[in-house]
């Protein structure tokens, strides 16, 4: 019944939206697979895909991007509201907090590795790194801190390292995101991080834009398809499909599933690539974490 | 002649072909017709509901048209609408619909089976 009225309400940025993908519209851009072009600038791609977005929602503005689904309907986002109150973010930011401040063997804390004692850092996250030649994502930066002052890397993807990212990330909340491509190297891996998205993937043979370009705003079954700008923005993530807060690699590898492709490791180079490009096109937009969904 | 006459028989064959393939449409039987419908609201198997509505299904997705008679007209052969189902991207570059076929996500039988449930709609 919901739906069907939501169906009734948004009749018109759904019917706009596929007369889109059919190219029955001649003044608006239905060739999504173009925007996985590689040429000019990362500052030039980001442009050409926030317009394509901002031609199919012409009411949303850049800060509403930071609600995924939720910025397409307005029953998604009382969903994702109402959610919230079962989420165990709070626990997960109480045991972030306290492992946050928990003192190294050399009397140091997580604390010592990020310029303000962490304040406002995520913003900046990922970056790119010329001495490192690659993506350094928080969890990467987590790790490279505990075996600067002698502890082991924790395991990517558990709760103990979920809920140190979740803290360090809320740490920017109000924050917009501030992520930078000037070097060869971060100009290189934001490419790689477009062409992965706009590759053809798993037995199914779609690519991430497919669902997140090609059919945005259209149901996969009850799931609304979300605009790629902006997904980095609420992650870590309470889900009540996971019954917990997960980090974006979680719902790649959901999505790499979902497509019959096998899913990589988490903060693997490929998902490292994937977040910086996510981010770089999210510049602006207002860090919210831990966010919540369905 | 052999080249003519082999134009001929292969002209010959073809109608063959139509015959058969129409005689087909007629032919498909409840059970084949079944077997499409469950493959097209399998999730393991075509999940075309993820994309498509159909009759019966249950919050189906709206990436691709809803699926019905209609079908009939936009397709002109039972063939055709498998041919497609096979690889959709050769008739519409770039379409968000996986190919079933080329990718062997789905068998030549099952992929007829499908056509067979999808022709059989009615209104
Ligand atoms: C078959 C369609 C499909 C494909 C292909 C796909 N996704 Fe998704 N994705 C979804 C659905 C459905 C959701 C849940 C609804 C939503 O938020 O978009 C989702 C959600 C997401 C989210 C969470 C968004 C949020 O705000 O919570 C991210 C991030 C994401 N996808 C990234 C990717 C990446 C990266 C790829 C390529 C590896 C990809 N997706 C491929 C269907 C798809
Ligand atoms: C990931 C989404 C997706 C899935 C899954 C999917 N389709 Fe499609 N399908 C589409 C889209 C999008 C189109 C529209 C093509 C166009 O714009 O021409 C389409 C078009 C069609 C058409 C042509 C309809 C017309 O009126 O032109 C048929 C027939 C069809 N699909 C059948 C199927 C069947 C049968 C299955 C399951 C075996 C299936 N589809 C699964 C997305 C999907």
């Amino acid at each position: 019944m919901k739906r069907t009225l939501f169906f009734a309400a948004s009749f018109f940025a759904l019917s706009a939206a596929a007369s889109l993908i059919a190219g029955a519209a001649p003044s608006t851009p239905a060739k999504w697979w173009k925007l996985g072009e590689r040429s000019g600038s990362p500052a030039k791609t980001r442009a050409r895909i926030t317009r394509y977005y901002q031609r199919m929602f012409p009411r949303l503005t850049l800060q509403d991007y930071a609600l995924g689904s939720g910025a397409l309907s307005k029953d998604m986002r009382r969903q994702d509201e109402e959610l919230g109150a079962f989420s165990p973010a709070g626990f997960v930011l109480d045991k972030g907090a306290k492992l946050w401040r928990r003192p190294f063997p050399d009397g140091k804390s997580y604390a010592s590795c990020y310029p303000d004692g962490g304040k406002g850092a995520a913003a900046h996250y990922p970056f790119y790194s010329d001495r490192q030649q690659g993506v350094v994502t928080i969890p990467v930066s987590l790790n490279a801190c505990r075996e600067k002052h002698g502890l082991k890397p924790l395991p990517y993807g558990k709760p103990e390292i979920v809920a140190l990212e979740t803290y360090l990330t809320s740490l920017s909340n109000g924050a917009p995101i501030a992520v930078e491509a000037r070097s060869q190297g971060a100009v290189r891996a934001f490419r790689a991080g477009q062409e992965f998205f706009f590759r053809d993937e798993g037995q199914l043979g779609l690519a991430c834009a497919s669902c997140h370009f090609g059919a945005v705003g259209h149901y996969l079954r009850a799931q609304l398809l979300s605009p790629a700008l902006g997904m980095t923005a609420t992650f870590p993530k309470y889900r009540m499909k996971w019954g917990k807060v997960g980090t974006i690699d979680q719902r790649f590898r959901g999505c790499q599933k979902k497509i019959r492709a096998k899913p990589e490791p988490f903060e693997s180079v490929n998902y490292r690539n994937l977040q910086f490009f996510l981010a770089y096109l999210g510049d602006g937009i207002t860090i919210k974490v831990p966010g919540n969904g369905p | 002649m052999p080249a003519s006459s082999n134009r001929i028989s292969r002209a010959f064959a073809a109608a063959l072909a139509v015959l058969a393939a129409g005689a087909a449409a007629h032919a498909a039987s409840p059970a084949a017709i079944a077997s499409g419908k469950k493959i097209a609201f399998s999730r393991k198997k075509g999940n075309c509901i993820a994309c498509h509505s159909l009759p019966g299904a249950a919050m189906p997705g709206n990436v691709g048209p809803r699926l019905g008679p209609w079908i009939k007209s936009v397709f002109r052969t039972k063939q055709d609408l498998v041919q497609y189902l096979y690889d959709p991207q050769a008739k519409v570059p770039h379409v968000v619909m996986p190919k079933f076929g080329k990718n062997d996500v789905l068998t030549e039988t099952e992929l007829r089976q499908v056509a067979d449930y999808l022709w059989s709609l009615k209104r």
